[in-house]
């Protein structure tokens, strides 16, 4: 079977001198629908020092509960420019949560036939990326709220050591283990025409759901106090090692959100 | 200090008592309260744990951790055996037998010429009762059978597994791999390897029947038999590593990445990992198998294939329609084959012909204990002489269709080569426009009244509504 290309991938990302195994890899749809728009994403962040938080969130007063949420909601309304806002939302997502998705696009791959491959991981990603889109949504009324009313109680500088510590305890949880155990299921798809198609996007938002579940504790509570480029790099090879190690390690995960937080307690 | 023999059980010399102490030690064990680390049923329960039992907190993450359908499936099984070994030989020294007892193998697969009575189960373990009356401790709940046969068939004893050429099985429905597919820490769930699915699985379904201790994983290291069947499977281990070209997987992620938790013959607690595993007269006390060269690691220099089976590329070649249920003792898949290969990538090679032609049946979940499935394929000219491409056996698929163990309730999958009969399948040449699959459900035999004295309450004669679905039939090239 010499001279095949695998995966029926479109050529052009390998070159010449790379060995057989390199170009196999930079061919395959792992690497470009995963790692390939990950990276850049993660230049763009390293470029841009780190995820953009809406300005409204770093601006709350100390002055009452009532007061801490409507000065950053008007703060937020006011300085949040919803195409910048959207942007660095997707760059953080895009950065963080398709290298998670390698397994799973190599399965599907490997489960569909060469003609429509392509199509297949992409409606995957579209189901998936969904789900995260609305999370992100999600996330950032939470974080409006809880910031506002930590900062209304006097205790802004708190919060961010208050979210590493929950994150740490959500990872040693048992409801922890059984989201993650849940994003190691696969489903059996069908392969040809809209069921085909359907299946993928099913799968996508079912997997989305599961990831979500098991993720986004740990991604966002963090975020409460620290966005910066450490913050996001140390949560994003937490959430790396979960999936690619053999065994997850929650302690040691749990131990570096810790020091995140003291970091975050110790800077504000 | 020697390494203790593993013997065969069919050829231990007239008068040896081996078994006798065996049948005295398990005597002493199943009156162990469970909390004991050295007692029948807490060492049961490490292999898995029945749902009506809790686990105490002692007990946790030291129960339940039975490696399946994972490349972790030979050395966990190596190591918890070996550790089983030690405390039976301690209480066989303790209750003044000797010192050097060692845990005989079950060599149901032996040429017939050997020993005609091999496929049969030992005299020893069968009866409930002794002639005087007392318990057979090596008696348990099994299968009903006539002298200990267990209708184990050429199918059900196939050594095929030993022709594997990689240890590590494809993840894209490829090569099932001798030793399974490249895993985490895996209780159940995802690709059987060559050998855990046969002999393996089917053993234990056969000896068990409907309800006895084998067929349930839960309660299958209850039956004394359990040990000298798993002392065979580790024991092919080390024949096929003394084959030309057979290799264990070299990544740190199956030899340090994932450790176990188990104990000692005197019920200390240790921990393994798969590199502890691969010289046998190392384990614990140390063990050899008579018979069997000790296997070991090669040198760097010796060329060795490559043991990545990503190195093999598959490629989708044809596909069923979908999930389809086994409600039916025959069931029939049609799996449509591609046919525009303008897209293929084999187009590309010069004799678009593959090298290896698999069938990869994915996603199978079920429910209770529906018995093993045999799998046909039917000539296009001739459909009534079927061919028999493998067994889909069943052993832990309810454990691997439960959503809150490792793989999500993702089932089992199994991958069988059926690269010799690809061309009179016309699979290969392009005269086939699709491939007729036949599923054909056993029924597990009715399991013989009864249970061991002091396990009768690990006794289960639920046998309702066992069910089983096939998620994707899949025709798979390399």
């Amino acid at each position: 079977m010499s001279g095949i290309a695998r995966n029926g991938n479109p050529p052009g990302l390998a070159a010449d001198w790379l060995t057989g195994s390199a170009q196999r890899g930079l061919d395959s749809p792992a690497f470009c629908w995963t790692i390939a728009p990950a990276l850049a994403a993660w230049s763009i962040i390293g470029v841009t020092s780190g995820f953009n938080m809406p300005v409204g969130l770093c601006l709350v007063p100390r002055d009452g509960v009532a007061a801490g949420l409507q000065t950053a909601v008007r703060a937020a309304f006011y300085t949040i420019d919803p195409g910048r806002w959207s942007l660095d939302w997707l760059v953080m997502l895009v950065a963080m949560m398709p290298p998670l998705l390698t397994p799973i696009v190599s399965h599907l791959a490997a489960r569909s036939f060469v003609g429509r491959r392509n199509r297949t991981i992409g409606l995957f990603l579209a189901g998936y990326g969904t789900i995260w889109i609305a999370m992100a949504g999600l996330a950032s009324l939470l974080l409006l709220a809880v910031r506002g009313l930590s900062a209304g109680l006097g205790a802004g500088a708190l919060i961010g050591p208050i979210g590493c510590a929950a994150a740490a305890i959500w990872q040693l949880s048992d409801a922890k283990r059984r989201a993650l155990n849940r994003c190691h299921g696969k489903v059996a798809l069908r392969v040809r025409g809209w069921a085909a198609d359907r299946d993928a996007l099913d799968f996508g938002l079912k997997h989305g759901l599961r990831c979500a579940q098991a993720c986004a504790p740990t991604m966002f509570l963090p975020m409460l106090g620290s966005h910066g480029l450490v913050a996001s790099v140390v949560i994003f090879l937490i959430l790396l090692g979960e999936r690619t190690r053999a065994a997850p390690q929650q302690t040691a995960s749990a131990v570096l959100l810790t020091m995140l937080g003291m970091v975050s307690l110790a800077t504000n | 200090m020697a390494v203790r023999m593993r013997k065969n059980v069919w050829t231990l010399p007239t008068g040896d008592q081996t078994l006798d102490w065996y049948a005295k030690a398990i005597d002493v064990l199943i009156k162990r309260p469970i909390t004991d680390p050295t007692s029948w049923r807490y060492m049961a329960a490490v292999h898995d744990v029945p749902a009506t039992l809790s686990t105490p907190s002692s007990a946790q993450g030291s129960w339940a951790q039975c490696q399946h359908q994972s490349w972790f499936f030979l050395p966990w099984h190596r190591g918890y055996i070996t550790a089983f070994e030690a405390v039976i030989a301690k209480t066989v020294a303790d209750l003044g037998g000797p010192s050097e007892w060692a845990l005989p193998y079950w060599n149901y697969s032996g040429p017939a010429s050997a020993n005609p009575n091999q496929r049969m189960m030992p005299p020893a373990f069968l009866g409930a009762n002794l002639p005087n009356g007392d318990p057979n401790r090596l008696w348990s709940r099994r299968a009903q059978n006539l002298n200990g046969d267990f209708n184990l068939d050429d199918a059900s004893v196939t050594l095929d597994a030993l022709n594997a050429q990689n240890f590590i099985g494809s993840a894209g429905g490829g090569a099932p791999g001798f030793g399974g597919p490249s895993t985490g820490f895996s209780h159940f769930g995802g690709s059987n390897g060559a050998l855990e699915n046969l002999p393996h699985n089917r053993i234990h379904t056969r000896v068990g029947g409907q309800t006895g201790f084998m067929t349930d994983p839960a309660t299958a290291a209850l039956d004394p038999i359990f040990w000298l069947h798993h002392c065979n499977i580790d024991r092919l281990w080390e024949v096929w590593r003394n084959q030309p070209g057979r290799n264990n997987p070299k990544s740190g992620q199956w030899l340090t990445a994932v450790s176990f938790p188990l104990h000692n013959g005197v019920g200390a607690a240790i921990t393994i990992n798969a590199q502890d595993m691969l010289d046998t007269s190392k384990i614990l006390h140390g063990y050899c198998y008579e018979g069997t060269p000790l296997a070991r690691e090669p040198t760097a220099m010796v060329d060795t294939p490559a043991e990545d089976p990503a190195e093999d590329a598959t490629e989708l070649a044809g596909a069923g329609d979908g999930a389809v249920d086994l409600t039916d003792t025959v069931t029939r898949v049609t799996v449509t084959l591609a046919l525009d290969r303008t897209n293929f990538s084999f187009t590309e090679a010069e004799k678009a012909t593959p090298s290896h032609v698999f069938l990869s049946i994915e996603g199978v979940t079920g429910r209770g204990f529906p018995g093993d499935v045999m799998v046909f394929l039917e000539p296009p000219n001739d459909p009534e002489t079927p061919l028999l491409a493998g067994v889909l056996t069943t052993f832990g698929l309810a454990r691997a269709s439960d959503p809150e163990l490792e793989h999500g309730g993702s089932g089992v999958a199994q991958t069988f080569e059926i690269t010799g009969m690809a061309d009179q399948l016309g699979l290969t040449d392009g005269s086939a426009t699709a491939l007729q699959v036949r599923f054909e459900r056993e029924t597990l035999e009715p399991t013989e009244d009864g249970a061991p004295e002091d396990l009768a309450d690990m006794a289960t004669n639920d046998v309702a509504d066992p069910s089983i679905q096939v998620g994707m039939v899949n025709l798979v090239f390399s």
